[in-house]
């Protein structure tokens, strides 16, 4: 997951990225969220999205380096390459691996694993549920009273690979100017630790524990959080004096500017429930979007609460062209392109079939065509394989 | 040698997810300048009704007031809060009022010698100053310049102002977190702003490779919104081909079971568990008393997720009345994900985070030795190693522009006493 978004980005920037996969095929095909998909005249098959979102803008090859053939193919990639991506494999690199990175010294070796490639844990399984307890991160999300709530997706995983791709681009500039190349060693509990707010300095500066508060923002904010309304559910960010007296005349109660409970934010957040209560009426009176509107226009913080089909109808994304359209997964699908404008937006390629450039991408790299006949033939035949 | 030496930043970033972008650049070993507003608190009503520099009132130089050492403000609490400390080391600090024209003057000087202007204001700040990329490319054309407001510069939202949880509920993805019998949930931490920083530091590095190529720079035009969608891509694609939106999970999986948080000894006390496959299963039952489970063996998949409530029955039962590191030992030894839920106290003092020296102590100016997180990538041969504590507001004035833009000592009194220059915030 880690090191596949870092190269999806990395691809999207306009890398020339080459996805090795073995003749088993990368794990990401076998990571949910699965669909079952149906082409017109072809058996139904289930698709991983998860590969298909991460292994777009990417080339595709089979070739597993611990055979001889493999091994010239890896060294003759990496000749020409920048970054070699790689997970961390317990007790190190497999050999024809090591091997590559030996002989290249100018390569950049980005690693991705759970807890880096040293330390007590370095050797511990892992899940995205363990990534987000081992971050801090669980912890603090839920409601106070009840166990806490891991968040809805793996995006420990996806912040380790954007940490990564930091290390991995800095890396390669290091190399460009010198010539060195390097390893860039990121584990996911360290590029989540890196990601929090003011946990830490909480515990360092006051010595206080941070706990969970539900949907509302501790320790000290309010009103910031999700509140109900009539046709769901809206995030206001009415912090700072100036936005709570605003957001206070926005819903035509300036009492609560003057009432001594609500003073502070610190007070508001205290007092969280009596200003919910007092808030609900205009809530439920209206719609999410129309709340939305309103206070924006009025310079307070708001937004919809969405979720992910409704966002792919949101009118900001789509004035944007922040979508792509991978049509060979079907009319309707929808999947982020590069989430910044960096220059013109990179040409889509669909993630690829299990091995599909592998004759096209060596050939580039000049290995020999004898050797590039046998690959290409192990490929052929673990695609079919793999189905 | 660092990885960024000799590059040069301005970084104008409020808050958390901008600063955060130009704290990697410095803990990189680029030489950042923050350039902060002069400008006190953000409303002028109500001044005597509460406490100056109160956390959650957010004065401008935003997050300057937040997380005093011991809760004690001090003489100058603008160079105490923790909040701003942590996510601005590595930076020299220049207080500018850029809406002076004078300052401004001294800002298109710096731009002419800087290399990237990164900043996170709303989409209409920098325009508003004249500043956009065009005017700034005039002056220097290996310019990299990266605007991230939460919602990018164009739009029908580009003027929206937002925060963290805003961009959480925006982008689709707080939707898909929470109790499968509650509502939608934000996460305990402002996790936008985090990969909206991530993403804002990959792309200017990308600028940067590009700039070597070409030979020129770039405007960079990144939306909060957008880069929170993008760790959400897979969820949102499945959501598009299926036509209908993911169940929320709660703490299981899709794909393993048991999966879960359960109680262990002492108060509010969690450990996070995901049994993987079938093998892991039967290590994982012998454990258990016999008596918690006695029904069925539970040994595929579609068994255990179909009694999955009995079967966090008997883990609970089990886990209660160990520690939450006990109960991670005996499964990590045998293979089994496992961890304990940390809060920032555990983290803080984590065995292995230590190892890898992860926590730094940083001496901080009017605050003294306190610990910090760290650097996150480990570089072979470029290791993170310089970690300043947070510049003083505009700690750096003199110097910047003393060795910069070689003003001299009279002109720089000149923006001092003209309130163009400061190294206290101006109370409004």
């Amino acid at each position: 997951m880690a090191g596949a978004y870092c190269s999806r980005l990395l691809a999207g920037c306009g890398a020339d990225v080459v996805q090795v996969e073995s003749t088993e095929g990368h794990p990401l095909r076998l990571s949910p969220p699965f669909v079952r998909w149906e082409e017109d005249g072809q058996a139904p098959r289930t698709v991983s999205a998860a590969y298909e979102y991460l292994g777009a803008y990417k080339q595709g090859a089979i070739i597993d380096w611990d055979t001889p053939d493999g091994a010239a193919a890896l060294d003759a990639l990496a000749r020409t390459a920048t970054l070699l991506i790689s997970s961390r494999e317990v007790g190190g690199p497999a050999k024809g691996l090591a091997r590559v990175l030996e002989a290249h010294p100018h390569l950049v070796h980005v690693v991705t694993s759970p807890f880096g490639l040293g330390g007590p844990y370095a050797d511990r399984p892992a899940s995205d549920l363990t990534d987000w307890a081992v971050s801090g991160y669980l912890y603090v999300t839920g409601d106070a009273d009840r166990p806490p709530v891991q968040g809805g997706g793996p995006w420990c995983g996806y912040a380790a690979g954007l940490t990564a791709a930091i290390g991995g681009i800095g890396a390669a500039l290091y190399a460009r100017r010198t010539g060195q190349g390097q390893t860039v060693d990121v584990g996911t509990m360290e590029a989540m630790t890196n990601l929090h707010q003011w946990s830490f300095v909480l515990y360092t500066h006051q010595g206080v524990v941070k706990r969970r508060a539900g949907n509302r923002h501790a320790e000290s904010f309010h009103p910031v959080g999700f509140l109900r309304c009539k046709d769901g559910w809206v995030c206001i960010g009415a912090l700072g004096p100036a936005v709570w007296e605003a957001f206070c005349i926005a819903v035509d109660m300036p009492e609560l500017i003057t009432d001594a409970r609500f003073a502070t934010a610190a007070d508001r957040f205290d007092h969280g429930d009596e200003l919910d209560r007092l808030l609900a009426p205009w809530l439920e009176a209206r719609e999410r979007d129309e709340i939305v509107k309103f206070l924006q226009e009025r310079r307070v913080l708001a937004g919809r609460v969405l979720t992910p089909l409704e966002v792919i109808d949101d009118p900001q994304l789509a004035a944007r062209d922040f979508w792509v359209t991978p049509e060979h997964l079907g009319p309707a699908a929808r999947m982020p392109g590069l989430p910044f404008r960096l220059g013109e937006p990179p040409a889509f390629r669909s993630a690829p079939d299990a091995g599909e450039h592998t004759e096209a991408v060596l050939r580039e790299a000049e290995l020999a065509p004898a050797k590039i006949r046998r690959l290409s033939a192990v490929a052929t035949a673990a695609r079919l394989a793999l189905g | 040698m660092t990885v960024l030496a000799g590059l040069r930043v301005l970084d104008l970033t409020l808050a958390w997810a901008g600063p955060l972008a130009g704290r990697f650049l410095g803990d990189l070993g680029a030489e950042v300048i923050h350039i902060e507003r002069p400008s006190g608190r953000a409303g002028p009503r109500h001044n005597d009704a509460r406490p100056p520099w109160q956390w959650g009132e957010l004065p401008a130089p935003a997050t300057r007031a937040a997380v005093y050492p011991d809760d004690e403000p001090g003489e100058r609490p603008w160079n105490r809060s923790g909040v701003f400390n942590k996510i601005n080391r590595n930076k020299r600090s220049l207080c500018l009022d850029l809406k002076h024209p004078d300052g401004a003057e001294v800002f298109r000087r710096l731009v002419a010698v800087s290399d990237v202007v990164v900043e996170n204001n709303s989409a209409r700040a920098m325009p508003g100053l004249g500043f956009d990329y065009a005017a700034l490319q005039a002056i220097n054309p290996r310019l990299v310049m990266l605007s991230m407001p939460g919602f990018g510069t164009t739009g029908p939202y580009a003027d929206w102002l937002s925060l963290g949880p805003i961009l959480e509920a925006a982008s689709g993805l707080a939707g898909v977190t929470g109790y499968p019998d509650g509502g939608p949930l934000k996460l305990g931490v402002a996790f936008p702003d985090a990969i909206g920083g991530l993403h804002a530091t990959v792309a200017i590095m990308a600028a940067l490779w590009e700039r070597e190529e070409t030979g020129r720079g770039c405007f960079v035009d990144l939306s909060q919104q957008e880069t929170y969608a993008a760790i959400g891509g897979d969820l949102i694609l499945a959501a598009s081909m299926l036509g209908r939106d993911p169940e929320r999970l709660g703490n299981r999986s899709a794909v393993h079971a048991p999966q879960g948080v359960y109680p262990c000894a002492g108060e509010d006390t969690w450990v996070a568990i995901t049994v993987r496959s079938d093998r892991e299963w039967r290590a994982f039952r012998s454990l258990l008393p016999t008596s918690t489970l006695s029904v069925g063996s539970f040994d595929t998949l579609a068994s255990r997720q179909a009694e999955h409530d009995a079967i966090d029955e008997a883990v609970a039962t089990w886990t209660r009345t160990q520690s939450s590191w006990e109960v991670t030992e005996r499964l990590t030894s045998l293979g089994i994900p496992a961890a304990p839920a940390l809060t920032n106290a555990d983290l803080v003092n984590d065995p292995h985070l230590a190892s890898r020296a992860f926590f730094v102590e940083i001496d901080q100016p009017d605050v003294g030795v306190r610990r910090f997180p760290g650097f996150p990538i480990h570089f072979s041969e470029t290791p993170v190693r310089e970690f300043r504590g947070a510049a003083p507001l505009g700690a750096d004035n003199e110097t910047v522009l003393r060795d910069l833009l070689d003003m001299s000592a009279d002109e720089i009194a000149e923006l001092e006493a003209g309130g163009v220059l400061r190294s206290e915030p101006r109370l409004t």
